[in-house]
């Protein structure tokens, strides 16, 4: 055990995980590409089979990072269009780094799931009350504004929604 | 805006979610909106002027008061903006999976920001992709493959192509074997 977590340690669980996913998508992709008449499977091929490799090279990087730090690769974006990494860079949010920032986005995260589970198993008129109730309680902010901004929010809700664009919710 | 507006190249991540809800509402993006709707281009210009406008005005009048937006704590703000993003989406259709796939694509953006894949080149792809795909099978029903290589304005966009690829890896190389060189000289 104590291995597998020094091993996890060393490594990003994240990346690896989205990792995963992209390969798994990409693959799925190319898997049905091949079920289809060469003609239209080409296109989907062509970008499919390199997105994949390229997918599993980032993936076998991420599981070694020995070997990225051996290529000379410092993680950073590697494509090459200036313009489209000055857009990006200009666009950048605030990424996690010190692990209290990171307890509070997937306490966020939690916190949104939450919140649509309740609207699935109540509706949205009950859900949106009680989940920012919840997260003002939690970011302990004073009763009368929790009551102020949920109220002014709910109102705001039904008269849009409801009473504005008709919409049943 | 006009790479966006003309070739459907998103000039940043606010273009690129315009340019996405354009494809998402059946509407082209390139030069086949400059063709067949021009109104919308029309819209997107007379929408980007007005607000300037608008928000000119609004700071002579209360940008002294406004001021204390700014000083909203983000950890208020952020439950707000989710719960109204959440409720939107849900509007349209009624549908829960609706919110699902916003959840789904909410993790997909924020890995791929936190772990270094461009989300403009993602939306370039969706937008693009279906074009390409349709000119690519257009060219080889008239022409066959030596369409991309006998026609003037393809073969330009060709070359223009392999240089854009060719270029940095040459520049590369020639990097390493300068560096090789100096290494083996000292």
């Amino acid at each position: 055990v104590s291995a597998v977590s020094r091993w996890l340690q060393t490594r990003s669980l994240g990346a690896i995980i989205f990792d995963l996913i992209v390969v798994g998508f990409v693959g799925l992709i190319v898997f049905n590409a091949l079920q289809i008449r060469p003609g239209a499977a080409l296109v989907p091929l062509l970008i499919g089979i390199p997105t994949l490799v390229f997918g599993l090279i980032i993936l076998v990087l991420d599981l070694f990072p020995r070997l990225r730090r051996a290529t000379g690769d410092d993680g950073k974006r590697a494509h090459g269009l200036s313009a489209i990494r000055a857009a990006e860079e200009e666009d950048d949010v605030e990424l996690p780094t010190d692990p209290a920032l990171r307890r509070r986005q997937a306490a966020f995260a939690a916190w949104v799931v939450g919140f649509v589970l309740l609207a699935a198993f109540t509706n949205i008129y009950i859900a949106v009350p009680v989940a920012l109730t919840v997260i003002f309680l939690a970011i302990r902010l004073p009763l009368i504004q929790i009551v102020a901004i949920v109220a002014v929010t709910v109102i705001g809700m039904y008269a849009l929604f409801h009473q504005l664009l008709g919409l049943r919710l | 805006m006009l790479p966006t507006l003309a070739f459907g190249i998103p000039g940043g991540v606010m273009w690129a979610v315009l340019l996405a809800g354009l494809l998402i509402h059946g509407v082209p993006a390139g030069p086949n909106l400059l063709r067949g709707d021009l109104h919308i281009v029309y819209v997107v210009v007379v929408a980007a002027l007005v607000p300037r406008l608008i928000a000119a005005a609004m700071v002579l009048l209360v940008g002294a008061r406004a001021v204390a937006i700014a000083r909203m704590r983000g950890d208020m703000l952020a439950p707000l903006i989710a719960v109204v993003a959440i409720v939107g989406v849900y509007a349209i259709r009624t549908e829960m999976l609706d919110v699902v796939v916003l959840l789904i694509f909410a993790y997909v953006g924020y890995a791929m920001e936190v772990y270094g894949f461009s989300r403009l080149g993602f939306v370039i792809a969706l937008v693009l992709g279906g074009l390409i795909e349709q000119s690519f099978h257009q060219t080889m029903a008239t022409f066959g493959p030596s369409g991309f290589f006998s026609r003037p304005i393809a073969l330009v966009l060709l070359a223009t192509a392999v240089l854009i690829v060719a270029v940095p890896i040459a520049g590369g190389l020639r990097r390493m074997v300068r560096q090789a060189t100096a290494g083996g000289g000292s």
